[in-house]
Order: C-alpha cells, then sequence, then structure tokens
C-alpha cells in the first residue's frame, strides 16, 4: 500500500463507509443518496442485460467467407431479379471492367459498404456486447457498429452513408439487422450488381454449427430490382490468433512509393 | 481530505478491488462483480474480474505536438533535427511537406493517441479493438501474451502486445514503419521505434495514457508523453472517408462544415 498512499486513505475512508454504510445511507444528503440510488439501478439494470446476453447463442470471433463469391445469387442459387434500369446499369459496368475502366468504388479505396465487406473474402472478427454487435474488418480496416435500439431510424436529419445506418435486435437465436441511409454509390459485389439510395436491407444472423455463421440477406430496392431478393451467405470460424493484416489502400493512390525518414 | 471528499474515488478503489484476479483476493468472501466501465459494451465472454475500459472515450486534448512531459527539450539526434526543423520551416513559408497523412493514410502510433476524434475501445477474450474514428482504423492490442510474428510487416499502427498490471493496461507496439511522424508538427520516427504505453483509468470519466517513445535511431534517449481521454458513452462513431473528405467538405458558401 505504501505505493499508493492517496490510495491507502481512500480506501480505510471506504472501509469506514462501506461498515457504516446503512447508517451512512440514512443520514447523507438527499442528493448523494438519490444519486446512490440511480447508480444502483443502473448497475442493476446492466446486470440483467448483461445475463440476457450471456444466455444468448454466441456468434462473436473471426470469422471469413466460407468460399470466394464474385456474383451473389438468391439462397436457391438463381441471378438477383434485375429490372430494365438495374439490367442496363449491371451491363454497363460489365462493359466498363472489360474494358479496363476500373468502375469499381473499392478499386479507388472506398469503403465496401454494407453489407458488401461481408461478401469480401477476408477475415474479420465479431464483438458481441450486450449493446451492440461491431464488426472489426480487415478490409479497409472498417468497423460497422449495430447498435440493439431498434426500430431503425431513418432519413431526417441524417447522412447517407457507405455503410447506412444499422439497427439490430434478437428474434430467439437470430440477429436480426435492418439498414438504410446508403448512398447508393457501392456495388453489391465484384460483378457490380448495384443498389440506389432506397435500397433497405435486413439481415439475419444466425450460428448454424460449432464453426459456421449463416447470414440470410435480404435487399429490397425497388428501383433496380423486380422484388426483393434474398441471398445466403455463410461464414467458417477462423482460428483465434488470426490476425486481422492492416490494409492500406490509400498507398496504391500515391503517386510514388512511401520511403521512411529515418536514414538507413 | 475528507471522506466525503473520497467518496467518489473510495467507490473505484472498491470496484478496482473487486476486479482484482482471484489471488490477489484470497481469503475475500467471493466478491460479486462489481460493474465498472460499460458492461454493456464489451464482448460477453470478458471475466468480470478484467478491468473494464470499454466504451466510448473522446480526447481530453488534442495537440498537434507530443513532446517530454517532463518539460525538457525533445531529445533529438542530428538528422531529426534537421529533418524537424526543415519542415517547421517548409509550412511557415506555406509549402508544407508531404504528409502521408493528408493522403488518406493511418497516424499511426503515436500520432494516433492524441487524436482530435473519439475511440470506441471493445474488450474481446483475446485482444483489446480500439476503434478509431479518424481515417476508419482500429487498433488490436493482442493479449494472448504471444510475441509479434517474426513475418509480421511493418505498419502504421504496428503490432501490439497488452497485459494487465492491476488496473494499468501496459501496451508495447513494435513493427511500425517508419513513413509517418510522431506528432503533426513534424518530429520524425524510425522503423525501430518501440512505444510503451501505460492506461489508467484515473476516474471513472478519465483514461490516462502515458507513453514512451524509445526510438535510438532519432531520440538521444527514450522520452515520455501523455494523452488523456474522457468518458463519452452517449458518443456513436460516424463514417469517416478520407477518400472522399467527407469530414472537412466544405459547404456551398465555402464554409468548412462543423463535424
Amino acid at each position: 500500500m505504501t505505493r499508493y498512499p492517496i490510495l491507502a486513505a481512500t480506501a480505510a475512508c471506504a472501509l469506514a463507509l462501506t461498515v457504516s454504510g446503512a447508517a451512512l445511507a440514512q443520514s447523507s444528503i438527499p442528493q448523494e443518496e438519490a444519486a446512490a440510488k440511480r447508480r444502483a439501478d443502473r448497475d442493476a439494470k446492466d446486470k440483467a442485460l448483461l445475463d440476457a446476453e450471456r444466455a444468448r447463442p454466441r456468434i462473436g470471433g473471426y470469422w471469413k467467407i466460407d468460399h470466394k463469391i464474385t456474383a451473389l445469387t438468391t439462397a436457391d442459387g438463381k441471378a438477383p431479379p434485375l429490372n430494365a434500369a438495374g439490367r442496363a446499369l449491371y451491363r454497363q459496368r460489365a462493359a466498363d471492367m472489360k474494358a479496363g475502366k476500373k468502375p469499381d468504388p473499392m478499386e479507388a479505396c472506398l469503403p465496401p459498404g454494407t453489407p458488401r465487406s461481408l461478401v469480401v473474402d477476408k477475415p474479420f472478427m465479431i464483438a458481441q456486447t450486450a449493446a451492440k454487435i461491431t464488426f472489426f474488418h480487415q478490409v479497409y480496416h472498417v468497423i460497422r457498429h449495430v447498435y440493439l435500439d431498434g426500430p431503425l431510424k431513418l432519413g431526417a436529419d441524417r447522412d447517407v452513408l457507405w455503410e447506412g445506418h444499422s439497427s439490430g435486435r434478437w428474434e430467439g437465436d437470430t440477429l436480426v439487422i435492418e439498414s438504410g441511409d446508403f448512398n447508393g454509390k457501392q456495388w453489391l459485389d465484384d460483378s457490380g450488381l448495384p443498389q440506389s439510395p432506397d435500397m433497405r436491407v435486413t439481415e439475419r444472423i444466425k450460428r448454424i454449427g460449432p464453426d459456421t455463421l449463416e447470414d440470410l440477406i435480404t435487399y429490397d430496392d425497388a428501383k433496380y430490382y423486380s422484388a426483393p431478393w434474398t441471398a445466403r451467405l455463410t461464414f467458417k470460424a477462423q482460428p483465434k490468433d488470426t490476425i486481422l493484416v492492416e490494409e492500406d489502400c490509400a498507398e496504391k493512390l500515391l503517386e510514388y512509393p512511401l520511403k521512411p525518414y529515418a536514414p538507413e | 481530505m475528507t471522506c466525503r471528499k473520497l467518496a467518489v474515488p473510495a467507490l473505484a478503489v472498491l470496484a478496482a478491488a473487486a476486479a482484482l484476479p482471484a489471488h490477489a483476493q484470497r481469503g475475500a468472501p467471493a466478491a460479486t462483480p462489481v460493474l465498472t466501465g460499460d458492461p454493456l459494451r464489451r464482448d460477453i465472454t470478458v471475466p468480470d474480474s478484467v478491468p473494464n475500459i470499454s466504451g466510448t472515450w473522446s480526447p481530453q486534448t488534442f495537440f498537434r505536438t507530443i513532446r517530454p512531459m517532463s518539460g525538457e527539450e525533445t531529445p533529438f539526434l542530428p538528422w531529426a533535427k534537421k529533418f524537424f526543423l526543415d519542415r517547421s520551416a517548409a509550412e511557415a513559408s506555406g509549402s508544407p511537406l508531404f504528409d502521408p497523412n493528408a493522403n488518406c493514410l493511418p497516424s499511426g502510433v503515436p500520432r494516433v493517441l492524441p487524436t482530435p476524434y473519439p475511440y470506441d475501445i471493445v474488450q474481446t477474450p483475446d485482444a483489446i479493438y480500439v476503434g478509431i474514428e479518424v481515417m476508419h482504423s482500429f487498433r488490436i492490442i493482442h493479449m494472448d501474451g504471444k510475441p509479434m510474428p517474426a513475418d509480421f510487416k511493418p505498419s502504421y499502427l504496428g503490432y501490439s502486445v497488452g497485459h494487465w498490471e492491476g488496473e494499468t493496461l501496459v501496451i508495447v507496439t513494435t513493427g511500425l514503419n517508419g513513413f509517418t511522424q510522431v506528432d503533426e508538427e513534424g518530429r520524425p520516427k524510425s522503423s525501430a521505434l518501440k512505444v510503451t504505453e501505460r492506461w489508467t483509468k484515473k476516474a471513472p470519466d478519465l483514461l490516462e495514457n502515458i507513453f514512451t517513445i524509445d526510438d535510438p535511431k532519432t531520440y538521444a534517449h527514450p522520452w515520455t508523453a501523455l494523452a488523456e481521454y474522457k468518458w463519452a458513452p452517449d458518443v456513436r462513431f460516424n463514417e469517416y472517408v478520407c477518400e472522399e473528405n467527407n469530414r472537412n467538405k466544405p459547404d456551398a458558401s465555402g464554409k468548412l462544415r462543423h463535424n
């Protein structure tokens, strides 16, 4: 204790406070009593939420898509139901890629967005907490924050984003995530399936085996598709010593290679 | 100092005592978990006994300059002093030299430590993830006790290994590339840099980071600086897309957006 004299004094006081705890609670000034009660109520609420979360299936850990996907399909293997506008844009992108124009926003180091970051063939980490589910992606070192705070609030004064806004909730063993407020610029996959700013995405994420996670993704975007459609992605668990490599895409945008400042 | 003044730190000490590893509590009655930090913002599999720093934190101070907290001059080696003065002169003349950060590359360690943007810390069983809003990045503090892999490719944020010393998180970072500066003002660094950080929750709402810069190729001896973060439970990250300059974009009148 000698290394921490203030802590020692504090601890002694704390002990005194604890021993006389009941008496103190009665004799203390009302504001302090109210603050102590608020703190106790909050701790009790947090504890209940934490216990509830700990009773759920575990989806946290390192994951990676189980096979490389170039073009998304519906869960039963069919091509997504593009409408005329969607088909025109999709064909244009294919033609641009063939012509070597690199139209994919990811080529320009722009964010993969939601939910394309999951489609990329690179590992990610899910941290499962009681307040939010956080996805840490190797690709573009992007973080996706999914607050368990439904229902999803869209529009109003909120920015439109590559990642959009997401809100999650548990339905039994399934984490349901709804997302919207997209900027409509990102592609859904490497083949160039389009999205518009009106796109709404609903994901149903579930652990379906000891090392397998499933995400049923419903894309609802009347501007480019004739009907909502659902893709099925599965992810394989990765070892717990997986290292998410720091990818610095912006290096390739430089006109000349970086060199260290210090003389070698 | 009266007991009333100590009431808040006293609670923190009680919380700290409850969070000590079991061996430190031998003979004491079984501790009920005390929920410090934000128990709802850390991975559910992290034991309650681990000190909790999870949640969002905002910088207490942002500074362009990282300098010794002792008040001494920065102990530059001659090349580093020249580098620093040359950069300062170029900036003063209105034509600042190349800065990778201005080209959407990460600030790196330690320049990101006094970030003007928030942190979102999520403790997981084997690593502490430190989300950094600026430049959409995150640090991974490996808590599994393993050293940096031999084939680790040096990067901006490097490879960080952490462990708890009581209530203090000690982080040692190596594997840093020498492409960025120590600070915005222009103190240089080399790939030989080792940064040792000591993160301590000084109060329920204050996280202190005392970090030591040990770079024998750049500085005559190691030196130590300070950054502090304030508890900010209501902060939510905004998407930061440097490649689009979305956070400092001027509006139609030419005024910078306030984000």
